[in-house]
């Protein structure tokens, strides 16, 4: 299985920070040393550097126990802890023993295995609002033909207040122009399947900050005439939530019902299921008469795998399917769906893109490996591996999967992704019409079932 | 019963899943425990299962002062160790076999088990309402059964002492106990006290067979009965804490505790009007005489 992996992956390599969905996100300044300004790091004490030589052997002897592979696909894991404990040692400020621990696991070519620092926590643990994460311009970003791309704006946001709209060009940032670095960061990660998720991502965190900061923005508008526009950042959309020692995230889900009385259901992750799941559910009871249902889990990064299967239950009414399977290095563990009393069995379309991750993969992956949905959009970006996330002696958060997933189909989802029944990415031309071309193929699609 | 509870909410727990980054599952496995060591059986003449089992009875409080109870709550807490994650927990259980258990966290969201006696069932806020059925109804509602130290001979079909290990540096007894349907699971009493000290089984699950390892301890005495107020327990590579903060023992119980919720009866009900109606045999014809 692992050396299969290892040839469907075509660097088998994965981003140095780690590529858990999160952790993409929160660093995405750090993979193109997006800081403005640099500063000066203290010199570790010495109970840092034993902390640290803690967490390293924390991380080495875990994924040596606890990877789903024993051979770790060839990997000569003792080997590369000779190499990489002198370096540790070695290492006089945190960044550079944090960066030996991350090139650890990064060896590895696999998706959610990351070390998130230690600060990123501290910032989370903030109330709403109060993060460095918490501001927003309301500006949803995919870099589409090397050019990063407003794809939507939210409604009442400030860049919604000062004019911004789908199709708009982002050339600028701050002090960063962002074509030269977007074109080194695709040469680099050319052929990978997160290189969308990469991409949009590093625009993405250029545009956060605290709630108050302003954020200085270049754009070319639908006459390809520069803008420029000082965005003072709001609340970001959707309810702070915390899972253990996951770093904190956002989350928000939608319904409406579509011209041609077809449902729609959107959410940004698979998290606090209270809240989500609820919504999801009442959307569902809401809609058992639509000709059709569209779930958008566009841009959304993944989740609790638990509500994937919760989620399920609406679509499937015979018992005993599932979703794809989980193996671990002692046990397997299907993803099964459970159906709801009631279930819906008209047309679904599912929508994907390259930031769909993870648990989108395994909830888009399984659905249509069972033929229950139709997929629109473009190839999700190919990290779908269970992981835990737990806290070091140092501080820092280690992030790693526990067993490899393959979905109904048969198919390993990790560095392969989810590929649409209908292959379609937004050009510019459509944005500036208002169009969402992925979002029109589904609901044509359904229109035409009935 | 309460370390069954213990162990019984382990289990149920194993489907229980701690969201993570991207996609992440809870219970996985933990291999092996700190400690353990086959002590050679031919040392010491080995007492038999009933007499390990009966005297757990008698050390725990006696047959008399588990009489006395009819039911209980247990408040506690349920943690993913490691991962931060924390939940509240509560546990309902009377006589003969009626459970509901309550665990609440923001990162898992609501769940809730429980069993008439008859139904048993799930209802989660990430998988939504379920029934178990087969093995799984089987050994929850075993596990449901309250006070069953004393009534291991109706849930067992065999018991036996297979021989010694050590548990945490400590000699234990090893009794294998084979339920009257389903797999057999392992106990270990230490031998000075008595206790169970670790419990093995494989749980059967709609998403499959999980093994699980718990540890009981903190024995404390409540209402005359010897009670694990602790449980480690360990299951496909991680750990979950189990604590027990306070029981209260025949308590006066809301009179719809352990009543089915609506989603559940729902789901009853429509299995019962998707249960194919039974045939009865048409009677034979009688052959004709030949003239």
């Amino acid at each position: 299985m692992t050396s299969e992996s290892a040839k469907r992956n075509k660097t088998n390599r994965r981003p140095l920070c780690g590529a858990g969905m999160a952790v993409v996100c929160l660093l995405g300044p750090v993979l193109v040393g997006g800081c403005a300004t640099v500063q000066k790091e203290p010199l570790l004490t010495d109970e840092q550097r034993q902390l640290n030589l803690e967490s390293f052997d924390y991380v080495w002897t875990t994924i040596h126990d606890k990877h789903w592979d024993p051979e770790l696909g060839g990997l000569d894991w003792q080997a590369v802890h000779d190499e990489l404990q002198p370096r540790l040692e070695e290492a006089t400020v945190m960044s550079e023993s944090r960066a030996v621990m991350a090139g650890m696991v990064a060896r590895l070519g696999k998706s959610h295995f990351a070390i998130v620092p230690a600060k990123l926590y501290k910032d989370l643990e903030q109330p709403a609002g109060e993060g460095i994460q918490d501001g927003a311009t309301g500006i949803d970003v995919r870099v589409i033909d090397g050019h990063a791309l407003v794809t939507s704006v939210q409604q009442d946001s400030p860049a919604a207040d000062l004019g911004v709209r789908p199709g708009w060009r982002i050339v600028r940032i701050g002090e960063d122009d962002l074509d030269p670095k977007l074109a080194d960061l695709g040469q680099e990660f050319d052929g990978e399947t997160y290189k969308d998720l990469i991409l949009s991502r590093v625009v993405d965190t250029r545009l956060r900050g605290r709630v108050g900061d302003t954020v200085l923005v270049r754009f070319l508008d639908g006459e390809d005439q520069e803008v420029d526009l000082d965005i003072t950042l709001a609340q970001r959309r959707g309810r702070k939530v915390r899972i253990g020692h996951l770093p904190g995230m956002y989350v928000w889900i939608e319904s409406r019902r579509l011209d041609g009385d077809i449902g729609y259901i959107a959410f940004s992750g698979f998290f606090d299921p209270n809240y989500v799941m609820g919504a999801f559910n009442e959307a569902m009871k809401s809609f058992m008469d639509v000709d059709g249902i569209v779930i958008d889990v566009r841009g959304n990064p993944g989740g609790i795998g638990a509500m994937a299967m919760g989620m399920a239950g609406w679509f499937i009414a015979e018992k005993e399917h599932r979703l794809g399977t989980m193996y671990t290095r002692d046990n397997e563990l299907k993803i099964v769906v459970f159906p709801r009393a009631v279930t819906y069995d008209g047309p679904v379309a599912l929508l994907i893109d390259g930031l769909s991750g993870s648990c989108s993969e395994i909830f888009a992956g399984g659905l249509k490996d069972l033929g229950r949905v139709r997929v629109f959009g473009s190839r999700t970006a190919g990290a779908a591996l269970p992981s835990t996330f737990e806290k070091l002696p140092n501080g820092d958060g280690f992030q790693y999967a526990f067993a490899n997933y393959v979905s109904q189909g048969g198919e390993e989802l990790e560095g392969v992704g989810v590929i649409p029944h209908v292959e379609l990415v937004p050009t510019r031309e459509a944005l500036l019409q208002g169009k969402d071309p992925v979002l029109e193929a589904a609901v044509d699609w359904i229109r035409d079932q009935q | 019963m309460t370390q069954l509870i213990l162990t019984a909410a382990a289990r149920r727990r194993s489907n229980v899943f701690p969201g993570l980054t991207g996609f992440v599952l809870p219970a996985l496995v933990l291999v092996g425990f700190p400690g353990a060591g086959i002590l050679h059986a031919q040392e010491e003449k080995l007492p038999k299962a009933e007499q390990i089992l009966d005297k757990y009875v008698e050390v725990t409080g006696g047959k008399a002062a588990y009489e006395k109870l009819n039911n209980h709550i247990i408040k506690g807490t349920f943690e993913f160790v490691g991962m931060g994650i924390k939940a509240n927990m509560t546990i309902y259980n009377a006589k003969p076999d009626k459970v509901y258990v309550l665990l609440e966290s923001e990162a898992i969201g609501r769940i809730e088990e429980g069993t008439n006696g008859e139904v048993v069932w799930e209802i989660s806020a990430m998988t939504g309402p379920r029934i178990k059925e087969g093995q799984e109804r089987i050994d929850a509602l075993r596990d449901a059964t309250f006070n069953s130290e004393l009534h291991w001979r109706k849930l067992y079909k065999k018991v036996e002492c297979v021989g010694m290990e050590t548990v945490d540096d400590k000699p234990c007894y090893k009794v294998v106990m084979t339920p009257n349907e389903g797999k057999p699971q392992t106990s270990y009493f230490d031998k000075e006290s008595n206790l169970l000290v670790r419990d093995d089984a494989i749980i059967d699950t709609p998403m499959g067979s999980i093994p699980i390892e718990s540890y009981p301890s903190d024995y404390k005495k409540v209402d005359g009965i010897l009670m694990p107020h602790k449980a480690s327990i360990k299951v496909m590579g991680q750990e979950r804490l189990l604590i027990i903060e306070s029981v209260e023992h025949n308590v006066k119980m809301p009179a719809d505790r352990f009543k089915l919720p609506d989603d559940i009866q729902t789901l009853v009900d429509k299995a019962k009007a998707e249960k194919p109606k039974t045939e009865h045999p048409k009677p034979e014809k009688p052959e004709p005489k030949r003239p």
